[in-house]
């Protein structure tokens, strides 16, 4: 019975890591009938204070190291939004600077084997045209777009857009 | 093609096929004097290997192995008896076992093991607003033979004059 027990156990840690990828499996092929993406709106703003790069936005360090925000003495995350879009569907977010933040989910495509997302983005006052009224964009399945230049409180505000397809 | 059903003969040789590829296989060597005699070469040289290796048996001398094996459970006696009970070894065993397949599982879900998403990204129309000046660049990663799209928007200059009309039309 103990080496029964025993076996199972090592036999459910072995087969553990092929029973996700089965489940991965089905789960895209579910996400092809009902496409949606899960965008995650990452604001930091960049300013001459010193205090480097905030710690939760490490993925974005190399980025950051680089000009135009390697001129920033700190870059800190203000707020982290997260928004699932169904094809065809457009979400908002209001922005630190009470800014809005329109994004729609257009399509998924597949080129060369690799999945891309299209997708429209819209950062402006409420019924307001002014900073950026209209940006169609194309990015890769889990890529990041950024988009700076807004003043706030003294500091430049950095928005990070990144999509996946759920 | 021909490697393909090499391979599959071997395996039908070996039997390692199933029902059904072997049923396979049989039509096709029914049909194919080729097959057949490769299926019987195959025969023949797992006979001349059993040969040479009983051969081999039969003139190597056990019987320093014998000796040896004497001698080990003499020693063997001689020593106190173990402490550590089977069940311990045994338990030992598999505990060992599922430690080093939780850290293979680790290594593999690792996000490390799986590259980080790439940016590339196309920007297929931008419209910015009135007075503001978009600059669109990328910054490269050489390491990761990647680069991140950057839209940098400045409408510091409309604000500056909106702040001016407003200021005007303020004194005015």
């Amino acid at each position: 019975m103990r080496r029964a027990l025993a076996l199972s156990f090592v036999a459910t840690i072995f087969a553990a890591p092929f029973s996700v990828e089965a489940a991965g499996a089905g789960s895209a092929a579910k996400v092809a009938a009902a496409d949606q993406v899960q965008c995650t709106i990452r604001t930091a703003v960049g300013s001459e204070k010193a205090g480097g790069v905030d710690k939760r936005l490490s993925k974005l360090r190399k980025q950051f190291s680089k000009p135009p925000f390697s001129a920033f003495k700190s870059i800190k995350l203000l707020s982290t939004r997260s928004l699932t879009i169904g094809q065809g569907a457009s979400q908002r977010a209001t922005l630190p600077n009470s800014k809005v933040l329109k994004l729609t989910f257009k399509e998924r495509l597949l080129a060369q084997g690799k999945q891309r997302l299209r997708l429209h983005l819209s950062i402006t006052k409420p019924k307001s045209r002014k900073f950026l009224p209209g940006t169609l964009y194309t990015i890769a399945d889990g890529g990041t777009l950024l988009v700076g230049g807004a003043q706030h409180q003294g500091g430049t505000l950095i928005f990070a857009i990144t999509c996946k397809a759920k | 093609m021909a490697e393909r059903e090499d391979r599959e003969l071997q395996r039908y040789f070996d039997g390692e096929l199933s029902l059904r590829q072997a049923r396979q296989v049989r039509e096709r060597l029914i049909e194919s004097a080729d097959d057949q005699r490769r299926l019987e070469a195959l025969g023949e040289m797992r006979g001349l290997l059993r040969e040479a290796a009983e051969a081999e048996a039969d003139d190597a001398d056990f019987s320093r192995l014998w000796d040896g094996v004497r001698t080990g459970i003499a020693t063997e006696k001689g020593r106190a008896p173990r402490r550590v009970g089977s069940w311990v070894l045994r338990w030992g065993m598999v505990t060992a076992s599922a430690v080093a397949v939780a850290v293979l599982v680790l290594v593999l879900w690792s996000p490390l093991s799986s590259p980080p998403p790439r940016n590339d990204c196309t920007i297929e129309d931008l419209e910015v607003g009135q007075g503001a000046i978009s600059t669109i660049f990328t910054i490269a990663d050489p390491e990761l033979a990647d680069a991140t799209t950057v839209i940098w928007v400045d409408d510091s200059q409309d604000s500056q004059e909106s702040q001016r009309i407003r200021e005007s039309q303020g004194e005015l």
